[in-house]
């Protein structure tokens, strides 16, 4: 299982795309941490003008804490994509390919190869996770310092003070983490379908779209719909800053994220297990 | 006849208002002018709707006439109307006229109301302070044209001195906040019944400040309320 494991995350190595991901990512935080450097003081006093007409606000608000949220809010769309370029090519590219035949041939189990290459995806994601991690919150406080945080809120503001973050960060990014781990799931779900590696992409990236643009909706017919919607589910990282941690909203947000993902996941092993590789 | 004696007699109460008046706030300038500058330690506790926000230390800094910075390792909000707001209006003797209202109990002490009317164009639309027979500012009552009122009430112990408070409350009125949530980057929440960033919602807020450790006209330097 382990050799299949690693005969996995090789073929990610190779491949051109598996560093798309990373790429985007790198260009995505650099971009943000240089507009924040030089005008970042303008746009913090545009959104927290509401609260600096009512008060004196002393202290340092730009700081790297600040930044790394503000990255990790503008990157809740692009993340799902950049996962599901890598896992949703992993069975139906080898399919498109003619290799997944030559694999099945081995003497491994279909479950073998079907879990070696979920594994990966899981480490694939897990790995991208860890670099935004680093660039988001280590560079920006290399850039910008460490401080206390405000946290924008519909029905007002919250502030974190320093020592008080870390942590915060540390359950954001393992929230993070199991949420991209749920459309990897959904992308290898629909690639153990598919015969091209398009396809699984497209699908999942629209049905992301889709339920994104119904959880904002505020219509009351998508009211009943929402608390099922994984999209609704994936943005609770959010929540590990507020004070005091809503942990039973996250874990009841974070059981249903699994069970997505072991359904997903599931469907996929059932396929695959049972399917006829002809190609 | 009798006009005149209760024109006379008017004019001569509004004098003697007046007298009294400026009475108190030569009892009150006795303490406050001999501060030149001062410095303490301040612990400030947050009680404000909408602002979730945990208390904190500081240093607060002031220098005659209107230099006030509090500096600290983090955030703090403190409303427009400040405590400090009050040794300025005394100090500026030609910019606000005091006027005698009435002896008021506050705090378990007899105190002289005074209303400090602006006499020039300013923010501050105006100011009541309550002094006891110490010349302490026991209460202040400040209100301004954009941030309506605040309440300053003081608490003084054994070690006060030159009419500077060991604890100050602050209360004043504050907008209730409504962010839209295309703002707050909060997708799944709900919008504020209105998406205005400010509703005619008033609420109250208060800020406790505790002081310790007071130092007077030591002649720090000023780089204190512009270093980073």
């Amino acid at each position: 299982m382990l050799k299949l494991i690693g005969v996995e995350l090789y073929k990610i190595y190779t491949k051109p795309r598996s560093y798309l991901g990373l790429l985007a990512i790198t260009i995505i935080v650099f971009l943000i941490h240089i507009a924040m450097y030089s005008g970042g003081q303008e746009y913090l006093d545009f959104i927290f003008s509401t609260f600096k007409d009512s008060f004196d606000v002393s202290g340092k608000i730009l700081t790297g804490n600040l930044i790394a949220f503000i990255i990790l809010q503008m990157l809740v769309v692009q993340m799902p994509l950049l996962v599901a370029f890598v896992t949703g090519d992993i069975i139906s590219g080898e399919a498109s390919g003619g290799t997944l035949r030559i694999l099945a041939g081995k003497p491994y189990s279909r479950s073998h190869i079907f879990f070696s290459k979920f594994i990966a995806c899981a480490i694939y994601t897990f790995v991208l996770v860890v670099w935004l991690g680093i660039l988001a919150v280590a560079l920006g406080h290399l850039l910008f310092g460490s401080g206390d945080m405000m946290v924008l809120k519909t029905e007002g503001l919250v502030v974190l003070r320093d020592g008080d973050i870390l942590w915060r960060y540390g359950y954001a990014f393992i929230i993070a983490f199991f949420s991209l781990l749920l459309i990897a799931s959904l992308a290898f779900c629909i690639s153990s379908f598919a015969e091209n590696s398009i396809t699984p992409i497209v699908i999942t990236m629209g049905l992301i779209i889709i339920s994104t643009v119904i959880g904002t909706l505020e219509v009351p017919l998508f009211e009943y719909v929402k608390p099922i919607l994984f999209t609704t589910h994936m943005i609770i990282w959010r929540n590990m800053f507020d004070k005091p941690v809503p942990w039973n909203e996250i874990l009841v947000s974070m059981s249903i994220v699994l069970s997505y993902t072991c359904l997903f996941t599931g469907i996929a092993w059932f396929h695959f297990t049972r399917k006829d590789i002809l190609t | 006849m009798r006009n005149y004696i209760l024109l006379i007699a008017l004019f001569i109460s509004t004098i003697i208002i007046a007298q009294d008046a400026k009475e108190v706030i030569r009892r009150c300038n006795k303490n406050l002018l001999q501060i030149k500058d001062y410095n303490c330690k301040a612990h400030i506790d947050f009680d404000i709707p909408g602002l979730n926000i945990e208390k904190i230390d500081g240093t607060i800094y002031y220098k005659r006439p209107n230099k006030f910075r509090i500096k600290s390792n983090g955030i703090i909000f403190l409303p427009k109307q400040n405590p400090n707001q009050i040794l300025s209006i005394l100090a500026d003797t030609t910019s606000f006229m005091p006027v005698f209202i009435a002896k008021e109990t506050v705090n378990g002490l007899l105190c002289d109301a005074v209303q400090m009317v602006p006499l020039k164009e300013n923010d501050i639309a105006a100011a009541k302070i309550f002094v006891d027979t110490k010349g302490y500012i026991q209460k202040a009552e400040i209100t301004s044209k954009e941030n309506g009122t605040a309440t300053v009430t003081n608490k003084f112990d054994a070690t006060s001195k030159y009419g500077m408070p060991c604890q100050t409350l602050i209360s004043f009125d504050i907008k209730k906040f409504k962010v839209p949530k295309m703002v707050s980057v909060e997708l799944n929440a709900k919008t504020p019944s209105k998406t205005s960033t400010t509703t005619s919602t008033k609420t109250t807020g208060s800020i406790k400040i505790t002081y310790t450790s007071y130092l007077f006209n030591t002649k720090f330097s000023d780089t204190v309320f512009t270093d980073k």
